[in-house]
């Protein structure tokens, strides 16, 4: 595949939430979304597919979000991988590879979807995931601010989340 | 009653953003830290006005009400007032 190229998008209804500590499903105005608290950090986990064309470089993922109320604020968004290698990788101890943060501030209107890129570069960083696997995605609204600052008031909420080849 | 403590307000603040949530209610130049303040500061208000509004109530409510009950009445009236809005 080719740079930009599309290669998995998952959506709030794909979430496989973690056992504590986990985004909570809402709707806005009608459509599925997940709540991302903005004191507790909370998780949502997605599985995930690389295609087989994958061209094996660093890949790119969007986050679509809203805040509930606010406009104005940065969110602290935390993304991280983890493979899933064939006769290798154990779901029972396996874990994720370190997240990759970004430090968006919110949409001018409450309602108006921000896309907020996280970067990985191939290899460590995106948990050398490789064509033909399944990979798990995490996405942690990292509201304490443990990276970066999270002073927006109010629920982040996701609305899908795009990788593409960077 | 004392100043509210750090948890008390926790639980404040996630009310009031649960409740702001459920409305979209915008909140437009506003940050987290804004928010809290403002509970820390209503709280004080609250807590260095108690005896004013004590005193505006009719002597019998005054000397025979439950601090908790005139609380309760003064929160209820607010809210009428605002309820429409």
């Amino acid at each position: 595949m080719a740079s930009g190229n599309t290669l998995f998008t998952v959506s709030p209804e794909s979430n496989n939430p973690p056992a504590a500590s986990f985004a909570t499903v809402d709707t806005r105005n009608g459509y599925m979304v997940l709540d991302f608290d903005d004191t507790a950090d909370e998780s949502a986990i997605f599985k995930c597919f690389m295609p087989a064309n994958y061209a094996a470089g660093g890949i790119t993922v969007t986050v679509a979000w809203m805040a509930t109320s606010a406009t104005t604020g940065n969110i602290s968004l935390d993304v991280a991988l983890m493979s899933i290698t064939d006769d290798a990788d154990d779901l029972d101890t396996k874990a994720f590879a370190a997240a990759n943060n970004a430090n968006p501030a919110t949409a001018s209107a409450s309602g108006e979807v921000k896309y907020t890129d996280i970067t990985f570069t191939d290899g460590a960083d995106m948990d050398s995931v490789a064509a033909g696997e399944w990979y798990l995605l995490k996405v942690t609204r990292d509201a304490n601010g443990t990276t970066s600052t999270d002073d927006m008031a109010g629920d982040m909420e996701l609305l899908g989340v795009r990788i593409k080849e960077t | 009653m004392a100043l509210l403590t750090d948890p008390q307000k926790a639980e404040v603040y996630k009310e009031i953003i649960q409740k702001f949530g459920d409305r979209h209610e915008l909140l437009s130049g506003i940050k987290k830290q804004d928010i809290k303040d403002a509970i820390t500061n209503t709280d004080q208000f609250q807590e260095d006005n108690k005896a004013a509004f004590n005193n505006v109530l009719p002597t019998a409510v005054k000397n025979n009400l439950a601090a908790k009950a005139k609380a309760e009445l003064f929160m209820i009236v607010a809210d009428a007032k605002y309820k429409s809005q």
